[in-house]
């Protein structure tokens, strides 16, 4: 059994100010297994989790304990998905230790000045089983578990909520809009994703319930019940014949406006969005052109960023419990 | 003496030219008895069928519009078969079904990274059976050419998606009116009894989840058939 410890420190953290694209995918975390992908999960559950019993200002350990079990009920209620955790007790140990036991707790983390939490795993790379899992929030921000939020604090729920999606094996969604400040930095100005890797500013807390990119990324690595019911758009993206990595690829559905999407992954162009309702969908794709690729991908990918943005010209029908039937987007540079 | 073949004549005059209206008012109301089969074709009018912003969760919980989406089920001509069959003097029982390909367009505009506006669309095969009442309207008036009905009923929608990938059911209500413009009317002891053309105008409201908003519209559908009577 190969063991690696990552510390996915862009994969898995969520930042507080930071480049970042606007595009619209869920991302499931892949290993590299003998030159296959394997995408990270549990294989075993419930799975059982620590709380360090060691609070910060304004968020005692017990505080923490519950808006920690609350973003788990967020994940566990999705109704498409079998997730199965358990909270086993407070623990003195802090998170990020090799010790077999997976804990969520504040640490103080100074060198890391745009993270607010970041998750890290344990993992079998030749199954891409999950081991453990460990998520810190970094004490060096202000936190909050008040009901309707704390100006100038970070709502610890929700940041929590964005973790867990990490600890169950999820990456990165691109499905947000952000905008340069004049420091040149990125802002997030909407996203419709937990999982989108820029958190909103101190204080909002309108990111405490999934969306349905994240219910369909999380369906989609631990499918139940009515997952069987919901189907797949696939396809390829080219350009000028030859296939596009990275390109940001939504199915919206008009019938309900919700969003979903995913990324061309390999050198073919080709992609997969599951966990789609069944009906006709619009298909809209652009390129990760203003993003911090490490967000998705590993560092030294190389991602075609030189098209426009573009519609599908024709509506997708997903079926019930199917694939569309592969579909080609001719795309064009810019 | 003189005068009596004159009169002769006027009887027989008279009598010819009674026997028309009498025989057509035997064509007309007995002649419109009995099974009718009809055939045609039908053409249904387009409807808009939602419009819905693609839209991303604001940071101040305001919604952002990605882009905007309005869908239309466009008009499409079809064909239809019908059989009916008189229940009392003036109500007819009639079954229907009609097959018709409309689009299903949808049309995208004002993308936040620019995107071309355009049309995104797919081809719906579209079959409905329906159950439906008929009334004449000029029961007593035997010597028309014309013989206007309302009609009114509802059924079965059955729409297919492009590739048969996906079967949506809903269903259809009618309401309208028409005529029937026979060419032949005979007794109601010949075998076949009445040939003739039917136009139909309706107002058909159709409930399915092609409607992309969830509502029922409504749509104006025409249908023009030839018919005969047994």
């Amino acid at each position: 059994m190969i063991l690696r410890r990552a510390l996915a420190g862009l994969l898995a953290a969520w930042i507080a100010w930071a480049p970042a694209p606007p595009a619209e995918a869920y991302l499931k975390i892949g290993a590299d297994s003998g030159g296959q992908t394997v995408a990270l999960s549990w294989k075993q559950t419930p799975v059982r989790y620590f709380v360090t019993d060691a609070g910060v200002e304004g968020v005692s350990a017990p505080d923490f304990r519950d808006a920690v079990g609350r973003a788990f009920r967020a994940w566990q209620d999705v109704s498409s998905a079998k997730v199965s955790v358990e909270f086993a007790s407070f623990t003195e140990a802090p998170p990020l230790d090799e010790d077999n036991t997976n804990i969520l707790g504040f640490l103080a983390h100074p060198d890391m000045e745009c993270t607010l939490a970041a998750t890290n795993y344990v993992v079998d790379t030749r199954s891409g089983e999950i081991l453990e899992a460990d998520i810190f929030f970094n004490s060096m921000f202000q936190w909050s578990v008040a009901p309707s939020g704390e100006p100038n604090r970070y709502d610890l729920e929700t940041v929590a909520l964005h973790e867990i999606g990490h600890l169950s094996g999820l990456g990165h969604s691109a499905l947000g809009e952000t905008e340069i400040t004049p420091d040149g930095g990125r802002r997030v100005i909407a996203s419709e994703a937990v999982m989108f890797p820029i958190a909103f500013a101190a204080g909002n807390v309108s990111a405490r319930s999934l969306r349905a990119d994240d219910v369909a990324g999380i369906s989609d690595l631990y499918p139940d019940g009515a997952f069987s019911q919901t189907g797949s758009v696939s396809g390829q993206v080219l350009r000028n014949g030859q296939g596009v990595f990275g390109a940001h690829i939504v199915a919206f559905d008009p019938t309900d406006g919700s969003l979903v999407g995913n990324l061309s992954l390999d050198d073919r162009g080709r992609f997969s969005i599951a966990g789609l309702s069944p009906g006709p969908h619009v298909i809209r794709l652009e390129p990760l052109d203003d993003a911090d690729v490490t967000s998705f991908f590993s560092e030294g990918t190389q991602v075609d960023l030189d098209f426009r943005a573009t519609f599908f010209d024709r509506l997708v029908v997903v079926p019930r419990g199917g694939d569309s039937g592969s579909i080609t987007l001719q795309v064009v540079g810019k | 003496m003189r005068g009596r073949p004159w009169g002769a004549i006027g009887v027989i005059v008279t009598c010819c030219l009674q026997a028309g209206p009498v025989w057509a008012q035997r064509s007309n109301d007995e002649a419109s008895q009995g099974l009718e089969l009809s055939a045609g074709t039908v053409w249904i009018g387009k409807v808009a069928v939602g419009t819905r912003d693609a839209t991303l969760t604001g940071s101040g919980g305001n919604r952002f519009r990605l882009f905007s989406t309005s869908s239309e089920l466009g008009g499409a001509t079809g064909f239809n078969v019908r059989v009916g069959r008189h229940v009392t003097s003036i109500i007819e029982a009639e079954v229907s079904a009609s097959y018709a390909s409309p689009l299903l367009t949808t049309s995208l505009s004002g993308d936040a990274e620019a995107a071309p506006a355009t049309a995104a669309s797919e081809s719906i095969t579209q079959f409905t059976i329906e159950g439906g009442a008929l009334v004449h309207l000029m029961r007593g008036r035997p010597q028309s050419r014309v013989l206007p009905f309302v009609t009114v009923g509802g059924g079965y929608l059955r729409q297919l998606h492009e590739g048969d990938t996906l079967v949506q059911a809903g269903k259809v209500f009618y309401a309208g009116g028409g005529a029937r413009i026979p060419f032949v009317s005979r007794g109601a002891d010949k075998r076949l009894r009445q040939v003739g053309v039917r136009i139909d105008l309706r107002a058909l409201l159709r409930s399915s989840s092609v409607m992309l908003d969830g509502e029922s519209h409504v749509s104006p559908a025409l249908a023009a058939s030839l018919f005969v009577r047994f």
